[in-house]
């Protein structure tokens, strides 16, 4: 097995995220500022905030890439040169990027900076990366579209870092080769416009009773893991620069244990079900490997019918922990009851579960339920819990998830 | 200024008959989105059978491992061919070109990509000779990106435009889940909020979707010839023949001909629209938006 540690590589669309993502376990992250990178409609980065998460991150000894890979038109051209030098003084360690002339320029005056080729090249064969490595490349993201055999090949034949998503939403077509978007809306999809066009449904010719659709399900290669450590990759990436907290806090900080009981050799058959189940309960979608085991078919995709979950297990967000009165104090997120059976995951990996005794307020008043977003709360948990973890509910791998219905929210929103 | 057709079948001679003298072939197993591919022999006889005409080669699909030794011994051997140029996609071509020093010149053709003039200019320096402009920008862009590079360039302006390419074979998948046969390779798809017709093709490189609408760049063709534009791409794909034995002797006349007055122009593209039964002129006169605020 390669012992050269791999890299769990998270999205964050805010400083917050980001916060969340590192101490839950990433390695880096990657972050869009407010101009030259795919998720227009996702808060971003100001420079200042660039700045602040560098240092933030590399306190901890972790790393900040940033994204710049739109498809540049003539007009983007102009206040670059300008933004790429404020981010490297910002200390941003790589820059994710596609079009070859910004590769080009980054190299020439930034040389202490890595440069990473965005998926957005859908770069595909070693001959390729051969290229971009002659480029000045450090990194190469490959297209989402390639088999484990492939990227074998690819490393063996490259000596590039290579870095594989291995979490979250799969687009339909090849990055950088749909503009769907563009035809359909108006929005660019290659400048952070995308309207997500391949989850529509469309009338097909003579089929009138069956919607044609061609959304993918979700990423999911927690079972793979191993399998991309022993072939060489670099960095394992997870999708979602604009998913929640509750999400990216248990995305990560599964993966995080996956990635370091296959180092310590204690990862079992059982722990990995363990995790991929509870990956499972987050997401919103059904997940597959797509194309890692063989040629993406239809039993990747969702056809007509299909539902996407809304998640309430996300109870709380742990703002403190008064050691004092041995109580949590927490944001409620969703509604919840005493008698509640819930567990509550730490930044440092550390699970708890235990019974929901009472509820307070802020007081210490008694509450028959949590039922108010962002109410401060208060619950007696005799173990110390760490700032930043979160509550959720416990719920038995073996309850039967098939099961797993849309319940309407209990939460009472309050009109401010 | 020139025009540029992809042919639509593999009659080269009716084309000629046309008034055509530059041919854009597909190459069998390196070409995506189009119908009609040549073998490398086919494209060696055309060559010898018509030694005055131009020829342009469509290599533009995404190149994976087990392709590339192949793609070697092909580029290899067009390279003896004396064509016009080679369009690719894939990195892979121009590192193979430069590493086996090849003559064949190099178009570069990355679709939706080929976007600003400053990419343009680092491609000619990796020793391109022409780019097709991205169908995605404006004609004002198009115009800043000429005069910013000395690349020549190409334009598409007639045909169905290719939208979007996905390597799943999204016809073959949706077959499967309805249990029933797939019985051809095109079907058409449409989008009931703005009743608007789009069609799917599925191939041996997955599926490519194009606009239901036929582009008409006849407008648009005055002002790239004026502006020294090298080729009007045309892809004949999906175009009945007896659309194209008027439209294409149309577009050629727009380019061999001076149309000085504003009102000749007009009658050509009034006649274009009525053969084409299409005005629709993609993204020359109306740009992207691409960022989204908040509260849209």
């Amino acid at each position: 097995m390669n012992r050269d540690k791999i890299e769990l590589l998270a999205p964050a669309g805010d400083l917050e995220r980001l916060k969340i993502t590192l101490q839950y376990g990433a390695d880096a992250v990657y972050i869009g500022g407010q101009a030259y990178s795919l998720r227009a409609n996702a808060t971003n980065f100001s420079m200042e905030e660039i700045a602040s998460a560098c240092q933030f991150a590399h306190a901890l000894k972790k790393k900040v890439y940033l994204a710049v890979n739109i498809v540049f038109h003539n007009e983007d051209i102009e206040g670059i040169y300008d933004y790429l030098e404020q981010a490297v003084k910002a200390g941003i360690d790589a820059f994710i990027v596609s079009d070859p002339f910004i590769i080009s320029y980054i190299c020439e005056h930034f040389k202490e900076v890595e440069i990473h080729v965005s998926t957005q090249n859908s770069t595909t064969n070693y001959e390729s990366v051969l290229f971009l490595k002659e480029q000045g490349v450090k990194r190469v993201v490959l297209a989402r579209e390639l088999s484990k055999q492939e990227i074998k090949e690819i490393i063996d034949k490259t000596n590039v870092d290579i870095e594989v998503f291995i979490h979250g939403a799969m687009c339909t077509c090849m990055s950088g080769r749909c503009t769907l978007s563009n035809y359909l809306t108006g929005r660019d999809a290659n400048r952070g416009g995308c309207s997500q066009v391949c989850r529509f449904a469309f009338d097909f010719e003579d089929e009138p009773t069956t919607k044609f659709t061609m959304a993918t399900k979700d990423l999911n290669m927690a079972h793979y893991i191993k399998d991309l450590i022993e072939i060489g990759v670099k960095s394992l990436k997870v999708e979602g620069r604009m998913r929640s907290h509750y999400y990216l806090a248990t995305v990560i900080g599964t993966y995080r244990k996956i990635i370091d009981e296959i180092y310590e050799g204690t990862l079992t058959e059982d722990k990995i079900k363990e995790y991929d189940f509870i990956l499972g309960r987050v997401a919103n979608r059904e997940t597959s490997t797509h194309y890692f085991l063989k040629e993406a078919d239809e039993t990747d995709q969702y056809y007509t019918g299909r539902q996407e979950l809304s998640n309430q297990d996300y109870l709380g967000y742990v703002l403190d922990y008064d050691a004092i009165k041995k109580e949590v104090i927490l944001s409620e997120r969703n509604y919840f009851e005493p008698a509640t059976k819930v567990e509550i995951f730490m930044p440092s990996g550390k699970t708890i579960t235990f019974t929901v005794e009472k509820i307070m307020d802020e007081e210490g008043n008694l509450l028959d339920a949590a039922r108010h977003p962002e109410q401060v709360l208060r619950i007696p948990v005799f173990e110390t819990i760490e700032k930043g973890s979160m509550m959720r509910l416990k719920i038995e791998r073996n309850e039967v998830d098939e099961n797993r219905q849309i319940e309407p929210s209990k939460n009472e929103f309050i009109t401010k | 200024m020139k025009l540029l057709v992809c042919p639509k079948d593999k009659d080269i001679a009716k084309e000629i008959a046309r008034g055509t003298s530059s041919f854009l072939l597909g190459v069998k197993s390196y070409t995506t989105n189009q119908d009609c591919c040549f073998t490398v022999e086919e494209i060696k006889d055309i060559r010898k059978k018509y030694p005055s005409i131009e020829i342009f080669l469509l290599m533009n699909k995404n190149l994976y491992n087990d392709e590339i030794e192949s793609l070697k011994k092909t580029l290899q051997t067009l390279d003896t061919f004396a064509l016009q140029g080679i369009f690719f996609y894939d990195q892979a071509i121009l590192y193979l070109h430069q590493k086996l020093g090849l003559k064949t010149p190099l178009v570069w053709n990355q679709t939706h990509l080929v976007t600003n003039y400053n990419t343009c200019n680092y491609y000619q320096q990796q020793g391109c000779s022409y780019a097709l402009l991205a169908g995605e920008i404006t004609l004002d862009e198009m115009l800043t990106i000429k005069k910013n590079t000395s690349l020549s360039l190409m334009v598409t302006v007639l045909g169905y435009p290719v939208m979007s390419h996905s390597r799943r074979k999204l016809l073959t998948h949706y077959f499967k889940y309805l249990k029933k046969p797939k019985t051809k390779d095109r079907y058409q798809i449409k989008e009931t909020m703005k009743d608007t017709t789009y069609f799917l093709r599925e191939d041996e490189t997955g599926t490519s979707f194009y606009q239901g609408k036929c582009l008409n760049g006849s407008r648009p063709l005055f002002t790239l010839k004026e502006n020294d534009f090298s080729y009007g791409v045309v892809f004949e794909q999906s175009m009945e023949e007896a659309t194209l034995d008027q439209i294409i002797p149309l577009f050629h006349t727009i380019l061999n001909n001076d149309f000085p007055k504003e009102e000749d122009r007009d009658k050509i593209v009034k006649q274009s629209v009525e053969l084409l039964e299409s005005d629709n002129t993609g993204f020359f006169y109306q740009s992207t938006i691409y960022k989204v605020k908040k509260n849209e």
